[in-house]
């Protein structure tokens, strides 16, 4: 009852007041003279309180007889900032591309001046996001935002993931920042798998980055206590273009074309053929009699016989065609893998029109991109419809209206993961593949008969697949499709109440439907299948936000206080056939063999909350800020699930005090802040769970899970103290920022010993501290008409530690590794007085006194399980960015880096298991090759110590080397240190003068994405490319798809 | 005037969503109640997992691995026992608590008397408790299953204390079956109160065989009483069903790989008494077909680096063993047989050691589908090394089990450890800590976390201070 009083209550706030007040006009001109349309005019420390200029770049503004300066600003140019004193006409002209002050988004919405900020804001401009047309939005911030980390999907893939960490992990299960555009929310869910199958990508992949104006990135709870749990780990607000007021209808043309080619591979030894050991196997042929010497065509390793051109049955010799009984001279195909691949294209074309009056202004984009990947039968395209509308309605009411619509749509997204049946064709190649095959051959894997043809056949005599279809088969036949259609956006009234009063009420909504459809084709090596998966998910929010700005001799205030009350609701329907369809390739639930699986899910949460903050200002130089804010949240126990929490900060701008030169700005800025969290739905009561029927009988289960009745909701508490300088007039700008963040008494499903009837059980407990240190550096070291240089560094340092879990309890499991215990028991962790993501697996043993691993007296490794192998997280991560003018030229190039971070690579370790890696062949110090016999002088030397500490040296098997270090983790952990040239852009703005009257502007820039993968510890994978789908736990490579580079052109005009 | 008609939408939204705000945390996708009949058949599917496992198999060296042989070179020795907890028993006891709880016992009813139910699943648990302790020893058993009562870290129990008690379950809960109504969801007896009673006490004589050399007189007693009251006279199998969700694990594998073997050393045993059984095991070799010349052969035990090709070897049976609905031994006739053998042999019964023994092969024989004349038969007994010999018990037993019990590879691998025969194989280059054919699981690395300390006791309580594969359990005497 109290709540609904308390939401209420601001309405009561509505209290006027009034001030002496006067009219003050002016013209804004650039600085070539020209009137500056639709340039912002705001009265300082009242941001709220503004105008824009007409056509001919006059305004007129009434502001209060105590008004002090105000400000001017346009986008592009630089803001200034003008004394009022007791002038009634102020003109001012903008410069261009110098930025004296800077204004930020913040929570919910509101900007403010940056001074007055007590945290670190980052932002990334437009130009930035677009510089070459990176499809994906997560993916497009990699390096440029300080203690950001970005991990993508795999480029070679289309409309892939891109997961962000911000500041390592706040909480021990990791988690995502909120994505908010426009003040809305937006899901950032995945849907693909964790393990395997088809990267569809996560859901804000759906958004368009060149309807974006500007992304400002808030790091710590601090700057976003106002946006409650879900601010936890960050928040990325977007600011969405709009339209600005200008004679006629302003129209952009983009286009840009970009051919992208895969770029990474392993390498491959190309000495032996197929087969588990150097033999060829005579085979008489039924037919003719004759004796044949063939391979082990079961075989999917490559241990075979050392390939000199001799002449063999090759595994299409024996399908019943004209081909049968052919010999061939086994030779290795060094291009075999990179024959498959084709070269793709991404076309992306977008037009925006916009334009207005001083009373409406609009903007509406479309953009459709549409990409081939370079693999095989790969298609992505994405459709964005873009409206921002902004309508003065009276002189105190304003409607904005954002509406955005976005069609995706896809075939043939290719599998990552280890699982054949999902049909990863490049987990063939990188693991399982062979050295004398054709690509060629392999690509007419369909027989005139209908039945296919692949290398891996069973016997001469059964030329069915063994382990692996043709890579063909797997990217033509078991084509997955999905669609994804989304709607969101707000309709936001705001009503000027007295010129210190508004009030602001929105109705915001994010909606997407996705389908997914999976299929496995009749006839090949799996059974043939049909999985449907369809997903609903909304979220609404209804907001109401009050705010008051007034001005009181040298201090100025500004309060807000709000309601805001969210409600999620998800319904899905997920089905599969059972036991293969009875139709071939009748790809329907009803073709299902046996009983479908069949799954719906519905979930729904409200969050309601109020929220209030208050700022106040002295004399432009010292801010002090405070928010507040309840939630209650229909997950936890009713009993407890309201929580308040507050937050504060400070910001001191001392170059105002001490006016030097050469210290254009200097501010420091402290913050301290909690945030509460909530739970998922229905995790306090006791349910059964929906087992899998036998026959007609249901089936339940007791579930897993212990659900408790119990639980509070979790505090995480930070704190960070910054410093921002910058010199010589912006020249030279530098940030600092060091935190501190602990996640305490969190809501953890926490493992508890199976044998007590529960796998999980669910407490609050906990803490994880993390801490680190932030640096931005930027500098124009050059500036000049004709030639100009800037540049900017982010730097950040990270650690995240595990600092207590419940009693008794000194580690959670995050994660089981590939194969569990079977693959040796690799398994992520979170163990008290460690970092975050610790790898806990097999490997070498040492003892006192030796560098060299202990071994066995057959040359084994001693193993020493559950060893620590380093945390997943990195060390440090950041970005490098240049871009220089050149009398007209633009050159942009972007570097991002990440030092540290250690994963477990599957693809490595069945790379030379099979036989297929560089490292299974070659010279033993003997100069005998390591595949001979260790009794004919050949063998891999393996050193170590006997337990006694003396060193040895014992020859093995090249075989049985590799093989005993299957799930060996520790010989598999990589770093994955990398340093990327992400991103190239030369570019021409043609000068005005070329264009004539009907075009405004006309830039032309050759991009390049992904050119250089400068430096990485690992040898054909890319470490900045390893996230696996939907998993948030990035630790293990199980077959990644390479990593592609792309090189392209656009053009961009202005009508 | 204008704001009201913006805010108050905005505000009666708000106030109308407070409506369902405290109702909005109830589960729409799943039940609060359920028939108790339906944990019942869930419990009994996991058995289908238990009878089907590939690694009792190949430590029973009834199968090879073919090509990747790390399973059968125990590389999966360290394992997990919580799934077992989890799953099964938890549900098991659920059923007991909600039959025995004046609350809701008579809420259940429609699953069958609250006796009825409570014995049934005192009957599963205890199979699945011995299927446990005869892997690892010592495991979690009279704190376990207690996570409601605030028992997260159950201390183990050895297994003479597990044994002691499981033989009082069995004995109490087939006295406890009532006239009532038979339970409902049963997938192996379909509700046969009867069945369940013979069930239970063939499980305590099997049982009492298992424990005959470290406790011979508990054995003879608790023998003598499960006989007295009653054994099956019809094997009892897990049915698998013709369709994939519950079809027979083998046939699963087999559906897009040939991994598995006979093994080789089973395949020459046979070969060599001309077992007839061995056609029911295992289908000859697909390339001897082709070449019209069918013929079975066997895969070498655990070889590191093999070079045999899938269609050189013989997968098992598609008629008896892989086939879609083909069903799995949990208990047998032959057993029985074996058992009382055993019995006889140790001078427990009275009755004849020899005719057991032969009704045992027999029963095999019947189990496996063998048409034969009695003359057949007798050739077959009638040759060295299979006939009875009082002096050699063990070796004949063990080895003629290690036939009969084909693809019951846990029970086997338990009786191979329990009577020393057959001999089995060392693999090559083992992957398990003894490097010897393990005589335990090790226990995993989930209950070294998260029950360190109890763990820790066991250990050095019943295991010597060494968690390893090579430490005998209680009743594995030598």
């Amino acid at each position: 009852m109290s709540r609904k009083i308390t939401i209420l209550l601001f309405f009561m706030f509505a209290i006027s007041m009034s001030w002496a007040q006067k009219t003050i006009t002016g013209t804004v001109k650039d600085d070539a003279g020209q009137p500056l349309i639709g340039a912002s005019v705001v009265v300082k420390g009242m941001e709220e309180r503004g105008t824009i200029t007409d056509f001919d770049g006059n305004y007129s503004l009434i502001v209060e007889n105590n008004a002090e300066y105000l400000i001017f600003s346009y986008t592009g140019y630089g803001t200034q900032e003008v004394l009022i004193g007791s002038q009634t006409v102020v003109n001012t002209t903008l410069m261009e591309g110098i930025t004296l002050t800077s204004a930020v988004v913040t929570a919910l919405n509101i900007t403010r001046d940056e001074k007055s900020l007590g945290y670190s804001v980052q932002q990334v401009d437009a130009e930035e996001l677009t510089r070459v047309q990176e499809s994906n939005l997560v993916g497009a911030l990699a390096g440029k935002v300080s203690g950001v980390q970005v991990i993508s999907g795999a480029s070679s893939s289309v409309g892939s993931s891109a997961k962000m960490r911000i500041r390592g992990v706040s909480g021990l299960t990791g988690g995502d920042p909120l994505f908010v555009i426009d003040g809305t929310p937006m899901a950032n869910n995945n849907f693909s798998s964790t393990t395997g199958g088809a990267d569809f990508g996560n859901l804000m992949s759906d958004i368009n980055t060149e309807d974006i104006e500007n992304i400002s990135v808030l790091k710590g709870p601090a700057a976003t206590a106002l946006y409650g749990e879900r601010a936890k780990h960050g928040v990325v607000m977007i600011t969405s273009k709009k339209g600005k007021a200008r004679k006629g209808l302003g129209v952009t043309f983009k286009s840009a074309v970009s051919l992208e080619s895969v770029y990474i591979l392993p390498s491959y030894q190309d000495e032996y053929a197929g087969g588990y050991d150097q033999n060829f196997i005579d085979v008489v042929d039924p037919r003719d009699g004759q004796t044949y010497q063939t391979l082990e065509y079961s075989a999917d390793e490559s241990w075979g016989p050392r390939m000199e051109g001799q002449t063999y049955r090759p595994y299409w010799s024996w399908f019943d065609d004209e081909n049968y009984g052919q010999t061939a001279q086994l030779t290795p195909n060094p291009d075999n893998v990179r024959d498959f691949f084709e070269t793709g294209i991404t076309n992306t074309n977008s037009i925006a029109f916009s334009g207005g009056t001083e009373k409406l202004t609009y903007r509406l984009g479309f953009t459709n991109l549409n990409q081939t990947g370079v693999i095989p039968n790969s298609k992505f395209t994405r459709n964005n419809v873009n409206l921002g509308v902004e309508a003065q309605i009276t002189n105190r009411l304003t409607l904005v209206s954002n509406v955005n619509l976005v069609f995706n749509n896809s075939s043939g997204r290719p599998s990552f993961g280890y699982s054949p049946t999902t049909g990863n064709s490049v987990q063939s190649f990188n693991q399982w593949f062979q050295r004398q095959l054709d690509m060629e051959r392999l690509r007419d894997y369909k027989a005139d008969d209908g039945t296919f043809q692949t290398w891996n056949i069973r016997s001469f005599n059964d030329p069915g697949p063994l382990y692996w279809d043709s890579p063909f088969f797997s990217v033509y036949e078991n084509v997955p499709t999905d669609r994804r259609n989304r709607y969101f956006g707000d309709i936001t009234m705001r009503y000027r109440i007295t010129d210190k009063i508004n009030i602001s009420g929105s109705l915001r909504r994010d909606n997407f439907n996705q389908r997914i459809e999976e299929r496995i084709a009749s006839g090949g090596l799996e059974e043939d299948y049909y999985r449907e998966y369809v997903i609903d998910g909304q979220e609404d929010n209804y907001e109401v936000i009050g705010t008051y700005a007034d001005r009181f001799g040298d201090i100025s205030l500004d309060a807000n206080l709000g309601g805001n009350l969210r409600q999620n609701r998800i319904r899905s329907n997920n089905a599969a056939t059972v036991g293969g369809l009875n139709v071939p390739n009748l790809f329907t639930l009803g073709a299902s063999i046996d009983r479908p699986t069949v799954s719906s899910f519905t979930q729904a949460k409200d969050v309601q909350s109020v929220f209030g903050a208050l700022n106040l200002g002295f004399r432009d130089y010292l801010y002090v800020g405070g928010t507040l804010r309840n939630d209650w949240s229909s997950s936890l126990p009713v009993e407890n699930n309201s929580y308040l929490y507050p937050s504060g900060n400070v910001s001191f701008v001392f170059s105002e005090l001490l006016g030097l030169d050469v210290l254009t700005y200097g501010k420091l800025r402290a913050s301290v802040a909690q945030v509460g969290s909530d739970v998922d739905p229905y995790r306090i009561a006791f349910a059964y769970g929906l087992g899998t029927p036998y026959g007609s009988s249901p089936s339940f289960d007791v579930p897993n899970l212990l659900p408790n009745e119990d639980l509070r909701p979790a505090i995480t508490t930070s704190w960070e103290a910054g410093l921002d300088l910058r010199f010589f007039r912006n020249r030279l700008g530098l940030d600092l920022t060091y935190y501190v963040n602990n996640s305490v008494d969190e809501i953890l499903s926490i493992q508890v010993a199976g044998s007590s009837g529960f796998g999980n059980a669910l407490i609050n407990a906990g803490n994880i501290q993390s801490k680190g240190i932030e640096l931005g550096l930027s500098a124009t070291p050059v500036s000049g008409s004709n030639f100009e240089w800037t540049t900017r560094v982010n730097f950040a340092k990270n650690t995240s530690q595990v600092i207590e879990l419940s009693e008794g309890i000194d580690n959670y499991l995050l994660a089981n590794g590939i194969g569990g215990a079977g693959w040796g028991g690799l398994t992520l962790n979170a163990a008290v007085g460690e970092q975050w993501g610790l790898l806990r697996g097999g490997g070498y043993t040492y003892i006192d006194g030796s560098d060299l691993p202990r071994i066995n007296a057959n040359g084994s490794y001693v193993r020493t399980a559950n060893k620590d192998l380093g945390s997943i997280l990195p060390d440090f991560t950041g970005g490098f960015t240049n871009s220089f003018n050149i009398y007209g030229i633009t050159l942009g190039a972007h570097i991002d880096f990440q030092a540290g971070g250690q994963f477990f690579s599957v693809t490595k370790m069945f790379n030379n298991y099979s036989g297929l890696g560089i490292e299974t062949v070659g010279n033993n110090d003997k100069g005998n090759p390591i595949r001979d016999a260790v009794a004919d002088g050949g063998g891999i030397r393996v050193d170590g110590v006997n337990a006694d500490g003396t060193e040895t040296a014992v020859y093995v098997e090249a075989v049985t080397y590799y093989a005993r270090l299957f799930g060996f983790h520790e010989e598999w952990i990589y770093d994955a240190s990398f340093i990327k040239l992400r991103e190239l852009s030369i570019g021409y703005n043609l000068p005005k003068r070329m264009l004539g009257t009907r075009i405004q502007s006309l830039n032309v820039s050759l991009i390049a994405r992904n050119p250089w993968l400068i430096y990485s510890t690992v040898k054909g994978i890319d470490p900045s490319e390893i996230l696996p789908g939907a998993n948030n736990l990035i630790f293990e490579e199980r077959g990644q798809l390479p990593s592609a580079r792309s090189f392209g052109i656009s053009v961009t005009v202005g009508l | 005037m204008n704001i009201k008609k913006i805010f108050i939408p905005v505000i009666m939204l708000l106030i109308i969503s407070c409506g369902k705000f405290d109702d909005l945390n109830v589960d729409p996708n799943n039940p609060v109640k359920v028939e108790t009949g339906t944990l019942i058949t869930s419990s009994q599917r996991s058995i289908g997992n238990a009878v089907g496992s590939t690694l009792g198999a190949l430590y029973a060296q009834h199968i090879s691995d073919i090509t990747y042989t790390e399973g059968g070179r125990y590389q999966s020795i360290q394992d997990n026992f919580d799934a077992w907890y989890t799953g099964p028993l938890q549900n098991l006891q659920t059923v007991i608590d909600l039959n025995t709880d004046p609350d809701t016992k008579g809420d259940v009813l429609g699953s069958g008397s609250n006796a009825n139910q409570i014995a049934v699943a005192r009957i599963l648990k205890a199979y699945f408790f011995q299927f446990l302790t005869d892997r690892w020893g010592a495991i979690p058993y009279s704190e376990a299953l207690k996570a409601g009562e605030g028992i997260f870290t159950p201390k183990y129990d050895s297994q003479e204390s597990i044994y002691n008690d499981l033989f009082n379950e069995l004995k109490e809960a087939a006295a406890q079956i009532d006239g009532g109504a038979g339970v409902k969801g049963d997938i192996i007896f379909g509700g046969d109160m009867e069945s369940w009673k013979l069930f239970a006490n063939t499980l305590r004589m099997n049982m009492a065989i298992r424990i005959s050399d470290v406790s011979e007189q508990k054995a003879r007693a608790e023998f003598l009483d499960a006989m007295a009251d009653g054994f099956i006279t019809a094997d009892v199998l897990y049915p698998y069903l013709g369709e994939a969700n519950n079809e027979n694990p083998w046939f699963t594998s087999f559906r897009t790989r040939t991994d598995f073997a006979i093994s080789e050393n089973l395949e020459n045993y046979m070969s060599g008494l001309n077992d007839p059984r061995l056609p029911q095991f295992a289908d000859p070799t697909l390339n001897s077909v082709a070449a019209g010349n069918p013929i079975i052969v066997g895969m070498p035990y655990g070889r590191q680096n093999p070079t045999n090709s899938p269609p050189d070897v013989s997968y098992p049976s598609s008629t008896n063993v892989k086939c879609q609905d083909c069903p799995l031994a949990i208990i047998t006739v032959a057993q029985v047989h074996f058992a009382l053998a055993e019995a006889a042999a140790r001078g427990w019964i009275a009755s004849s050691a020899e005719e057991h023994y032969k009704d045992a092969i027999q029963a095999s024989w019947d189990q496996w589908g063998v048409t034969y004349t009695q003359a057949e038969f007798d050739a077959y007994y009638n040759q060295a090394g299979v006939t009875w010999n009082q002096a050699n018990w063990r070796m004949l037993i063990g080895n003629q089990k290690w036939i009969a019990l084909y693809m019951q590879g846990y029970e086997m691998w338990a009786e191979w450890r329990r009577l020393d025969n057959p001999v089995l194989v060392l693999p090559e280059e083992p992957l398990n800590p003894s490097a010897g054919i393990p005589l335990r699981n090790i226990y995993g690395t989930l209950e070294q976390n998260l029950n360190g300390t109890n763990y820790a006791a066991a250990v050095a309580q019943f295991l010597g201070g060494n968690d390893t594969d090579g430490v005998r359990l209680w009743w594995d005497v030598q």
